[in-house]
């Protein structure tokens, strides 16, 4: 048993030790140290001598071994009769870092800053104190009471000694000294030639590191700390340190005493350095004078890697003392240095995944490894970590490395890209992101994409002799690279030929031609032409609207100098008095008339753009008049050569034309690989007007014969969808929207019972506020259902939703960014093809589970930075030059009008009921797919309308005469004089002709009184001629220059509505009425029934600004 | 073996044992994430408004409206709102624009059910005519509660950075009465934001992030006019941090609440 006993004994002591001391056990650090005759000035400056008569200790280690850290500093302790005295002198952070001193209140998180501690044991042993500070004076002081000759640092006690610190940082160090009265530690007497546990550490930040001076694992731990030792009759010995170029492998280990006895004393100083190289040794015994100090020095050369043991001991020879013991290793091996967190930024990988191109690319920026790198690969793995397909190399681009790759088709689940960094010293970094496939019964649909000719379009007619090519009101006639003939509504509106001019000229030759097809919806023609080092080849799309998709290969013949090169759309002057361009910012374009003048009247410097674009490139131009007119358009300025501080297009009217001129080139630059560049043109109009367009009205239905209520229900509530821009009712339940067919409505009007069941099966939980949301809007819709005559969904084609499942799988595809960015708005979606097969697919889902039509928001080029998606580009600073929308806008148009007629969702003459929203933005190519537009969503509040858009702006964009759209309106009215904006509100829009309105508050019952007046006279109808104010053929004539006029003509009745407005300052307004066609024998004010004298073929009145007056002339009285 | 041999084998054996688990070298250490790269932390443990940790400036310039602390994340909490406060600190050195950053914070959503018709409620912000970013929860529509609105990072006022909205998704109805971490970050000419330990969503501007675009001297954390919540742990940081990062952040403060849950006996 007693065997039994000693073995337990023996082996648990034995684990203890090596626990505490770990496997490599070495003699605790000793220090025996004389009493300061002179204590220390507490000012943060370790002076030279001042702390001479106190013990010094360079080195701090690696946790819980005996390995000297990366990062240097040296400890100094002392004391005097009423004082502990102790200091530091540690490395500063390398330039471009901080040492971090952060925290300000006492007792705080000290050691999350660059700190020193001090944990030290009386000999009384009573309890440990533990003293950190930071380079703020700011310290954390407790004390743990000794149980059993160990501490609990959960029993910790306060301890508020009055301790005084301070630091400087210079010449690289940070110096931090600070005394502690010795009664603060429970030392009333100077307890000579007894044991002191003691541990001096450095806490180091950037990275963290807890480096103590006497090698420990267990902090606070009497048994794991040095030993110090108070004598007066000793000299203070030191130990300096490795030498300043010791990590260069030039070592001068140097140690000193300094005898402040006051009678002479010797000394031993034992040095062994014990590694695979040659051992180095020092013993020496030297004399020390009373008041002298002597060094004693190791000096030697290492450069191979190799670690190596110190053992040092400095004794004092008389009495055998020990005056310091240190044991440590240093040499090979990994040693923490500085880090800056900072560096840390840009280390993570970006990636975005293609479903429907089947790729993915991948980019980390490693610009804070650096010259560390040797390999960057990139692969994909699946949820069981198997690679698909190969490991891709990286390729250095600038700072970053990148790849793209194709993938197979890849079954549903969760996959990782993941991105592996080889590093010199044998590292790796590794960073994944994962992402999720899942496939939809609506890729890949065909929905839309039929080639048919949607009303009102008709066949293209193409005259292969005369190169001609017809569409429903507007026509080409082709000659080289683009045409000398643009025909609107019968008239050629060019000037002179568009041409394409190269170095100033005009030189190409036509080498070939050909109408490649011709069908009744497409004509597609190809061309070539050369000259002066060039090939073009130029092909032609005809789209039975009337767009032309042209796309030019230009094919150098070795290097061509480039100097400049515009294409110049030169039309007549009377057919251009018009101009609408576009940017990416809604309700700023310029809508307008041309400015006045000869010269560059107007060029792309002008006019307000968002900065996301570098230069002053615009996508889009149209310029016209009210019936004609021709755009142009393109995505991107990828492949223009152009100086950013002059123009990139211009208006420029010369003679008898008034010619855009876009600068493709106007930096000089080289051509000498082949590229293509693809825009579009559409000459206008496209198409008319629907027929009885003016029996349209928004949620109102008039009295009149033929009146035709619509109703857009807004929000998305109304239908039945949960979110704002779900293109599906929720739960995917299409009950509510089968309720608003039309063969239900009278019914479902009646019958509301089943709205709560569907509220609570599908918005389950739902705060009171958001369940009478919802049942107030589908309510609203039941309520619209019973005298609307067609509903219409409202739908945002350029919102994604991150809780979509689809948006989870496919949002680089569909978001804007060039990498992925892991969010969604309502504005950014590019309505790619692919979205546009999910949004087809669900808009069907509505019409054909009973919506009218479609309301399609925010209809307008948007930028798009995905370099994979369309032609954005890299500019030589690394930023992205964003690509424009129009064309997939355009293409998602077309097919949602296409199926719309398929579906048989067709408005008054069989043309589909797609109602876009484009305020400002009216591209003739995506309008051209359009039933009613819809404009002036912008300066809302309580300004006179006739100050809140410029005719030019009504003239060019919302009256829909250039792409045949029957024009609506939205409004809103604020402020405390409703009633006389509302007449403002009027004014402008009678005098336009702009009966569609969408109110969106503040209109006052005069709007619906006055349309009233109008109706009943028979607007609308075939009886009454409508002339708006920009009708150049009206029979009215308006002699005052500040005045408009709309004129409603029943010719048969002899009878006239005359709406006159102020759109100046107010006064008198003239008329001329002999146009007519009758002689009025009366007339008066529709609204107030007053009499108004008639002048001959006069009539004078007398107009307040901004208001209106409406007159009712008649033949009979 | 008699009593005494035994009982001194078992104090070898509890010396043993005590001298493996105590002290171990950063015990009570328990430093929060990314702890070297935090210039500001205010964390109202102790029921102060001085923060924890401040590079810059620690004393408030401005405070406003009452100040009432509450159980936090870990600790105390301050309440913010109507019947709260809302602190305003010095920018230098605690909160850098130059450099890329994070700001994190931990917030309380207290019966925000209730809050129908109450204007945004803003947690973090440099209050600047000639530069704002913060991070609220959306001011519109009002008649629904703050829960069903989006939390967003706006950007405002700025000559170079173009009014912004970077938006998640709205906390909904099961997110009232619970803590939430928000967590913002810039870096270059992105921005960034995440709720509830997700990760990043982000917005690409043409300029970079700067203190040319944000050229504001001070912050605001907490609100002393809107919806009330309970605010904690704000931290600023001198780098982005990875999105991994901000899921530990979440993780370790969810096993805090959850601690205290249980202490709580709920």
């Amino acid at each position: 048993m007693n065997i039994i006993l000693k073995y337990i004994l023996v082996t648990v002591c034995g684990m203890s030790a090596s626990l505490t001391y770990g496997a490599d056990a070495a003699l605790p650090s000793y220090i025996r140290t004389p009493q300061m005759a002179k204590p220390p000035v507490i000012d943060g400056k370790i002076q030279e001598g001042e702390w001479r008569t106190a013990s010094e200790s360079f080195g701090t280690l690696q946790l819980g071994t005996n390995y000297l850290t990366g990062r240097d500093a040296v400890f100094f302790i002392g004391y005097d009769a009423k004082n502990l005295y102790f200091a530091c002198k540690s490395e500063l952070p390398p330039e471009g870092m901080k040492l971090l001193s952060r925290v300000r209140e006492r007792n705080g998180k000290v050691y999350a800053d660059d700190a020193v501690e001090l944990i030290i044991m009386p000999p009384h042993k009573e309890y440990v104190c533990q003293f950190i500070s930071n380079s703020l004076g700011t310290f954390f002081a407790k004390k743990y009471p000794v149980i059993r000759g160990s501490v609990c640092t959960a029993e910790q006690k306060e301890w508020e000694p009055k301790a005084v610190t301070a630091s400087t940082l210079k010449d690289g160090n940070w110096e931090i000294e600070v005394m502690i009265p010795l009664e603060d530690l429970g030392i009333k007497e100077l307890p000579f030639d007894k044991e002191w546990r003691l541990q001096m550490t450095r806490d180091w930040r950037q990275p963290a590191e807890q480096t103590p001076w006497n090698k420990s694992g267990n902090f606070c731990n009497p048994d794991s700390m040095g030993i110090m030792v108070m004598d007066k009759d000793v000299p203070a010995a030191h130990f300096k340190g490795l030498g300043k170029d010791y990590r260069k492998g030039i070592f001068d280990i140097g140690f000193s005493a300094f005898n402040s006895t006051g009678t002479a004393s010797s000394v031993e100083c034992d040095v062994s350095i014990v590694s695979d190289g040659p051992p180095r040794a020092l013993n020496t015994k030297e004399q020390i004078a009373a008041g002298q100090s002597k060094e004693f020095n190791l000096k030697y050369s290492e450069k191979a890697a190799i670690t190596s043991d110190l053992s040092a001991t400095i004794k004092d020879a008389m009495s055998g003392k020990l005056l310091l013991r240190r044991n440590l290793k240093f040499g090979s091996g990994k040693v923490t240095s500085w880090d800056n967190p900072a560096a840390q930024e840009n280390t993570e990988m970006e990636f975005a995944y293609y479903p429907s191109y089947k790729l993915i690319k991948c980019r980390v920026d490693a610009s804070s490894a650096g010259n560390e790198i040797v390999r960057v690969s990139f692969h994909v793995k699946d949820s069981n970590g198997k690679i698909i397909g190969e490991a891709i190399a990286g390729k250095k681009i600038k700072n970053d490395y990148r790849a793209e790759w194709e993938l197979p088709e890849l079954a549903e689940n969760t996959y990782k890209a993941v991105c592996e960094i080889a590093l010199k010293n044998g590292g790796n970094k590794i960073y994944e992101k994962e992402f999720v496939v899942k496939h939809f019964p609506w890729e890949h649909n065909q929905i839309g994409m039929e080639k048919i000719i949607v009303p009102p379009f008709k066949p293209l007619k193409t005259d292969k002799d005369k190169r001609e090519v017809s569409a429903l009101m507007t026509g080409y006639g082709i000659k080289g690279l683009f045409w000398d003939r643009i025909y609107s509504q019968g008239e050629n509106i060019l000037d002179s030929p568009i041409r394409l001019m190269i170095n100033g000229k005009d030189s190409l030759q036509e080498k070939s031609f050909e109408f490649t097809s011709v069908e009744e919806h497409a004509v597609n023609v190809r061309a070539s032409v050369s000259g002066s080092g060039l090939e073009i080849k130029s092909q032609h799309e005809y789209d039975y609207d009337g767009m032309c998709k042209v796309t030019l290969d230009i094919i150098p013949d070795g290097k061509v100098a480039i100097d400049n090169a515009w294409i110049e759309i030169p039309l007549k002057k009377s057919a251009a008095r018009l101009m609408h361009t576009m940017h990416n910012t809604m309700k700023n374009h310029p809508a307008d008339f041309i400015p006045e003048g000869n010269g560059v009247v107007w060029d792309s410097r002008m006019g307000y753009k968002s900065d996301e674009i570098r230069g002053n490139f615009w996508p889009y131009f149209w310029l016209g008049d009210v019936y004609k007119g021709f755009c142009w358009f393109t995505a991107s300025d990828k492949d223009w050569s152009l100086d950013y501080d002059q123009a990139a297009i211009q208006i420029i009217r010369k003679d008898d034309s008034v010619i855009l001129k876009i600068n493709i080139v106007n930096k000089p630059c080289v051509w000498e690989k082949p590229f293509k560049y693809v825009m579009g043109f559409q000459p206008t109009p496209v198409k008319p007007r629907m027929a009885g367009w003016r029996h349209v009205a928004e949620r109102v239905k008039f009295k009149n014969e033929g009146s035709v209520a619509m109703a857009l229900l807004a929000g998305t509530c109304v239908w039945g969808a949960d979110g704002a821009y779900d293109p599906w009712p929720a739960g995917k339940d299409y009950s509510m929207t089968r309720k608003l067919a039309k063969p239900e409505r009278k019914q479902s009007a009646k019958d509301t019972s089943d709205v709560a069941p569907f509220i609570e099966k599908h918005f389950p939980g739902v705060s009171k506020t958001r369940y009478d949301f919802v049942k107030r809007h589908l309510l609203r819709g039941r309520e619209w259902s019973t005298f609307c005559d067609f509903l219409v969904p409202y739908l945002n084609p350029t919102a994604s939703e991150m809780y979509w499942d689809e948006y989870n799988v496919y949002m680089d595809e569909w978001w804007y960014g060039n990498y992925r960015d892991n969010t969604s708005d309502d504005y950014n979606t590019e309505p790619c093809r692919s979205y546009q097969d999910m949004l087809l697919y669900y808009t069907r889902e509505l019409v054909r589970n009973g919506m009218d039509g479609l309301y399609y928001d925010n209809i307008r080029d948007r930028t798009s930075y995905d370099t994979t998606t369309g032609p954005a580009y890299e500019l030589p600073d690394g930023k992205i030059q964003p690509y424009f929308t129009i064309f997939s806008v355009r293409e998602l148009l077309k097919r949602t009008y296409t199926m719309l007629y398929v579906e048989g969702k067709t408005l008054l003459d069989n043309r589909p009921l797609l109602i876009t929203h484009m305020t400002n933005t009216n591209i003739v190519p995506c309008m051209s797919f359009s039933t009613i537009s819809l404009d002036l969503e912008a300066k809302f509040g309580p300004a006179d309308f006739q100050d809140r858009f410029s005719e030019g702006w009504l003239l060019s964009t919302t009256i829909g005469t250039q792409t045949g759209c029957a024009p609506e309106v939205l409004v809103q009215v604020t402020g405390n004089e409703k009633e006389f904006v509302t007449r403002t509100f009027l004014a402008v829009t009678l005098a336009y002709d702009l009966p569609i309105v969408l109110d969106a508050g503040g209109l006052t019952p005069t709007f619906k009184k006055t349309w009233e007046l109008i109706r009943d006279f028979g607007y609308g109808s075939t009886e009454v001629s409508v002339y708006p104010c920009w009708d150049s053929n009206s029979p009215l004539k308006i002699l005052t220059s500040d005045t408009r006029g709309v004129l409603y003509l029943n010719p048969q009745k002899h009878e006239a509505i005359i709406v006159v407005s102020d759109f100046g300052k107010g006064g008198k307004a003239i008329v001329d009425i002999s146009g007519l066609g009758f002689t009025p024998k009366t007339a008066s004010d529709l609204e107030t029934g007053k009499s108004i004298e008639v002048n001959g073929v006069k009539v004078e009145l007398e107009l307040r600004k901004h208001d209106f007056k409406i007159l009712i002339l008649k033949e009979s009285e | 073996m008699d009593r005494i041999t035994l009982k001194s084998i078992w104090l070898l054996v509890l010396f043993f044992i005590m001298a493996v688990t105590e002290c171990p070298a950063f015990e009570g250490r328990n430093l929060p994430v990314a702890s070297d790269a935090i210039t500001f932390e205010q964390n109202f443990d102790k029921q102060s408004l001085l923060p924890e940790m401040a590079a810059g400036a620690a004393t408030p310039l401005l405070i406003f409206g009452k100040q009432n602390f509450a159980k936090g994340v870990n600790g105390y909490s301050l309440l913010c709102g109507k019947g709260g406060a809302k602190l305003r600190y010095s920018a230098p050195d605690n909160i850098d624009f130059d450099k890329p950053g994070t700001v994190s914070l931990w917030f309380f959503t207290d019966n925000w059910q209730k809050g129908i018709g109450e204007p945004r409620t803003v947690f973090f912000a440099t209050e600047c005519s000639k530069g704002y970013i913060g991070v609220e929860t959306e001011n519109d529509p009002k008649n629904i509660s703050p829960l069903e609105r989006k939390i967003i990072l706006r950007v405002l006022y700025s000559a170079v950075l173009p009014d912004t909205r970077l938006a998640l998704p709205a906390m909904g109805v099961k997110g009232d009465n619970m803590w939430h971490l928000l967590v913002f970050a810039w870096s270059g000419n992105k921005v960034y934001i995440s709720m509830d330990g997700g990760s990043f969503s982000s917005k690409d501007f043409v300029n970079k992030v700067s203190s040319q675009a944000l050229p504001s001297t001070n912050f605001s954390i907490g609100a002393d006019a809107s919806q009330n919540y309970l605010l904690d742990e704000v931290r600023i940081y001198s780098r982005k941090l990875s999105d991994m990062e901000v899921k530990a952040i979440w993780e370790r403060g969810n096993m805090e609440i959850n601690k205290n849950k249980q202490a709580e006996g709920k």
